[in-house]
């Protein structure tokens, strides 16, 4: 199961030409299994989509048609590249329930940023990808970018989900670890590191804000001397 | 009660008591049951229980208690009136459950959403979720729909110390921090202790004395590694560890550590100096044996009493041969300057190294830096970090009038190390890479 919002279909539809209806918002749903089951499933996803107010319901009628649908939605990361020259991909989690209600402030948040956000997600987990569209050659534009995409998780953690689905924290969600995770959690975690890892030389510096090394006490976050400096920033 | 400390049954029970309630905390069978209210209570008793060094065992309905070895805990900590589904996301198919709630009680609650947990797990009208989670119990369920951990997606977990932590979320796909929740999924529990052969009589911290009701019972100077000091004495009318028991026996009490770590005492050579001890650290495994273990490899090397009944070994760095005080109960391994200058050490060129504050809270200023080429008996360490002064400690142990090197567990934690006290003999266990 797929989402796709208006802007990922006008992308991908630019991209691949797969004849996507002009809407605001596309669910696509695959079946798996044997022929009389996913026939007999397939009208019981129609008649949901159709009592949820679908007003149109197409069914691929050959592997081609099949194919060329998940073209677009494949494509689609890339496709957006058509629509904006620079974009971020995010990569977060809510309960399913929580998705229309999250959607709507996702859109808030953009419009208050005066940004674009494209959501292509995979619907029956929750993990969402919303792509974040900006230009870079526009002074300031990139920070602000930057700002609405760590904005959006914290919005996933408000609404009791997660900073990550599927990609993983490394150095770019170190903040946004401590913004889930509270200190002794976090600690915690860090037994376990350093149980493995004691001299800190698998990934060092990764995953766990800063300052989070073996020999080192937790505490509030100290800036990067390029940071103090105004030379680098964290996000 | 039967491990390191003088609390009675009774006195144990009335501390709980005050966390727990009068009527969740009572005498049974050798044991105070104490059953917490919640996540909270459960992080006060087991910050009590490591405060004073008493052994823990979480149970929940019993149904699994009989699994393997039988213990015998100080603290039975019940979790069964931490019970009762606490949310059922049906929509999200999710639900989150108290540790003590059984397993049949969850299943109806998510029955009425026509939802289930896809395990059978043994004796599912009393067995809980917490102890099935502890002892990773699951049925033939398991071969369609994964075991138990694929299916906990979250936890709040009560360490030891009586940290509460959480991991995971209330989401079905999350790879944000580490998946402990995985890792407790079969993890029974565990517990730890320190054993300090560099410690020539037991001791208790001041704050522990307090709390446990200890009185004085006299003074005796105390050789600290920075400094004499007089202290006081408590006599404890037992003291029982890993089946060797003292009783009764007189011990240091000292002053509150330094350094914060929470610390019910030492344990030295007076319980254990007449026993053989296995030091394991890379294995993390400590034991007390009456014998030395079969299959031990290599040579032993041959030990020297010194001050106290403490155990000193010849110890080579590079050509220059040295008196090593074995001592489990230092962080960090010291030498004196007669070894120093030996290895041709500048006093000037050296880096700062830590101020150390031993049992007597003295600070003292050290010089770091790294010595290589050190042969341990069988055991050779190419490079090796070492603290450089001229502490009291290295003429409190009798070795002050020539090259000295205090063994610390820096050097230590890297190999085995094996110390059969009667036969004076140490062996260490060759390179495991």
């Amino acid at each position: 199961m797929e989402i796709m919002d208006a802007l990922s279909i006008e992308a991908a539809e630019a991209a691949v030409h797969a004849h996507y209806p002009v809407c605001k918002g596309l669910l696509l749903v695959e079946l798996d299994g044997p022929r009389s089951e996913v026939e007999a499933l397939m009208q019981a996803v129609q008649d949901m989509c159709r009592h949820n107010g679908a007003w149109e319901i197409r069914v691929a009628q050959s592997e081609q048609e099949r194919a060329l649908v998940w073209k677009g939605r494949k494509a689609a990361f890339a496709a957006v590249g058509r629509i904006s020259p620079n974009y971020i991909v995010q990569d977060g989690v809510i309960p399913r329930t929580a998705l229309p209600h999250l959607l709507d402030e996702i859109g808030q948040l953009a419009s208050a940023a005066g940004l674009r956000v494209a959501n292509v997600f995979h619907a029956g987990d929750g993990n969402l990808h919303p792509l974040v569209l900006y230009d870079q050659s526009v002074a300031g534009q990139e920070e602000k970018a930057l700002e609405l995409s760590y904005r959006i998780l914290q919005l996933c953690v408000d609404n009791g989900g997660s900073i990550t689905g599927e990609h993983g924290v490394g150095k770019e969600k170190q903040e946004a670890l401590g913004y889930m995770f509270s200190e002794p959690d976090l600690a915690t975690m860090q037994l376990v590191r350093c149980a493995f890892d004691p001299e800190n030389i698998a990934n060092p510096d990764k995953i766990f804000p800063r300052p989070r090394l073996c020999a080192e006490k937790p505490g509030p976050y100290t800036p990067h001397p390029l940071e103090t400096a105004g030379i680098a920033e964290i996000f | 009660m039967s491990t390191s400390t003088a609390l009675t049954l009774e006195q144990g029970a009335a501390q709980l008591a005050a966390i727990v309630g009068a009527e969740h905390s009572i005498v049974r069978a050798n044991k105070v049951v104490a059953a917490p209210a919640d996540a909270q209570q459960v992080a006060e008793v087991l910050r009590f229980t490591s405060a004073h060094g008493l052994t823990v065992m979480p149970s929940g309905s019993g149904t699994k208690l009989g699994w393997g070895n039988p213990v015998e805990p100080d603290i039975e900590l019940s979790m069964m009136r931490i019970c009762g589904l606490r949310e059922h996301a049906w929509q999200d198919m999710t639900c989150t459950v108290a540790a003590g709630c059984s397993w049949t009680a969850m299943e109806t609650q998510l029955r009425r959403h026509g939802q289930m947990v896809a395990l059978d797990p043994l004796w599912p009208d009393r067995a809980t979720v917490g102890g099935i989670i502890a002892a990773n119990d699951s049925g033939a369920l398991r071969l369609k729909f994964g075991g138990l951990r694929d299916l906990i997606i979250g936890m709040t977990i009560v360490l030891a110390d009586g940290t509460i932590a959480k991991t995971g979320g209330k989401v079905v796909k999350n790879v944000a921090g580490y998946d402990l929740h995985k890792l407790m999924t079969g993890s029974f529990g565990t517990h730890r202790f320190v054993f300090d052969t560099g410690a020539e009589g037991s001791a208790v911290y001041a704050n522990f004395a307090e709390s446990a009701g200890l009185v004085e019972a006299g003074r005796a100077t105390l050789q600290g590694q920075t400094g004499a000091a007089d202290v006081p004495l408590i006599r404890l009318s037992e003291l029982t560890l890993d089946g060797v028991r003292k009783a009764p026996i007189d011990v240091v009490k000292l002053p509150p550590r330094a350094d914060g770590v929470p610390l019910a005492g030492i344990v030295g050579l007076d319980v254990f100096g007449d026993r053989t001890i296995d030091f394991d650290l890379p294995r993390r495994r400590i034991a007390l044996l009456a014998a030395r273990p079969a299959g031990l490899v290599g040579a032993p090397v041959s030990a020297t009493p010194t001050t106290g009944n403490l155990l000193t070994i010849p110890v080579t760095i590079g050509s220059v041969s040295a008196t090593a005080v074995i001592d489990t109960g230092a962080r960090k391994t010291r030498i004196n300057w007669a070894l120093g200058r030996l290895l041709g050490l500048d006093p000037a060129k050296l880096a700062k190294g830590d101020t150390i504050q031993g049992a007597t809270n003295k600070p003292i200023e050290t010089g770091a830096t790294r010595v290589a080429d050190v042969h341990l008996g069988d055991r050779r360490l190419a490079d090796a970090p070492v603290l450089v002064a001229d502490l009291p400690v290295f003429e409190a142990f009798g070795v002050d009038d020539r090259p000295a090197i205090i063994l610390g567990l820096d050097w230590l934690e890297k190999t085995r190390m094996v110390v059969d006290f009667p036969a004076r003999q140490v062996w260490f266990e060759g390179d495991r890479n």
